[in-house]
């Protein structure tokens, strides 16, 4: 997994590429909440994302509910693959996608 | 009341046909009723272990058995008509990813991770419109499966039909079961020896929830 981070006053955009299972999701979480902070639009651009396992996705609810207090994140660019695990599991019905 | 008209059609089961009605020489072995799948429980939706079809699939595979039978040979079916739930157990099953149970017998050279992007796990399958079976063939003089060279849900390239690492028979095998198949009105998966889909299916749109049940089909 590999995750680009791009901040822009109150805006943060992270492009995450490869898999969010167990094993990496500790390390997107952390990404998130150290630049998370007094941010007000979060972009995740997932383009290059193969997969995600239920282990990203909490980490993805967890972005999603501290957005929703301090303003909005947004899912960008999702491949077939993970659409269908977002349909699947209801995320798609909470996530905003651009 | 009002009345879901959406959710009626996709548990309309009018369409279908318990397969051994039609076609009383199968062989079945409904491995999502079992737990010996490359999940390793039972998947939801599958009520009992039989298989389930169009009436239309019923037809052709009919003439399949029959031309089979004569040269000595029984359809094993191993999957039929697959509800939309168990679909979305796979995709729930594929989520967690510490659980690989049955990595050794069904996906050992594969990681579960890779599943998605290999087009083994969607959200949608060829299955829940119901004219899509997984079947094999049993030789009648050795009561046992013929040599296809992977066994059924082997998660590999040696499993896709024209993999040319395989044996001659085995190869052999596999264009044997697959020209009858195809003489027949079946289109072949590239991916996966055993998958095969009616070419003009009754319902190519529509991927349908009801339970994997002979009660629920209608006299």
């Amino acid at each position: 997994m590999n995750i680009t981070v791009e901040k822009n006053e109150n805006k943060l955009e992270m492009a995450v590429s490869g898999r969010v299972d167990t094993a990496t999701a500790p390390e997107f979480e952390k990404k998130i909440m150290d630049n998370i902070d007094g941010i007000a639009e979060l972009i995740l651009d997932l383009k290059d994302l193969s997969y995600t396992s239920s282990a990203g996705l909490r980490v993805i609810l967890k972005a999603q509910k501290q957005m929703n207090k301090q303003g909005e994140m947004k899912i960008r660019n999702v491949s077939d693959e993970v659409m269908d695990i977002f349909d699947v599991t209801g995320f798609s019905d909470i996530l905003t996608f651009e | 009341m009002a009345v879901d008209f959406e959710k009626q059609a996709l548990n309309d089961t009018s369409g279908f046909v318990l397969l051994s009605d039609y076609v009383p020489g199968i062989i079945q072995e409904i491995r999502y009723f079992s737990t010996y799948n490359f999940i390793g429980d039972r998947i939801d939706g599958y009520e009992y272990p039989c298989a389930i079809a169009t009436k239309e699939t019923a037809r052709a595979l009919k003439a399949i058995s029959n031309e089979m039978n004569v040269k000595g040979y029984r359809l094993k079916i191993f999957d039929a008509y697959r509800p939309a739930v168990a679909v979305k157990h796979f995709v729930l099953w594929g989520i967690e990813d510490l659980d690989q149970r049955m990595k050794p017998f069904f996906y050992p050279e594969l990681e579960k991770q890779s599943l998605f992007e290999l087009g083994y796990i969607a959200k949608k399958s060829s299955h829940s419109r119901g004219s899509t079976v997984d079947l094999t063939l049993l030789d009648m003089d050795t009561g046992k499966e013929i040599d296809m060279g992977s066994p059924f849900d082997f998660f590999s390239e040696v499993s896709h039909p024209d993999y040319k690492g395989v044996t001659e028979e085995q190869f052999e095998n596999r264009m044997f079961l697959q020209s009858v198949m195809v003489r027949n009105g079946f289109e072949p998966l590239d991916c996966e020896w055993w998958h095969f889909t009616l070419k003009d299916e009754p319902y190519p749109d529509t991927y349908f929830e009801f339970a994997n049940d002979p009660h629920l089909l209608k006299k």
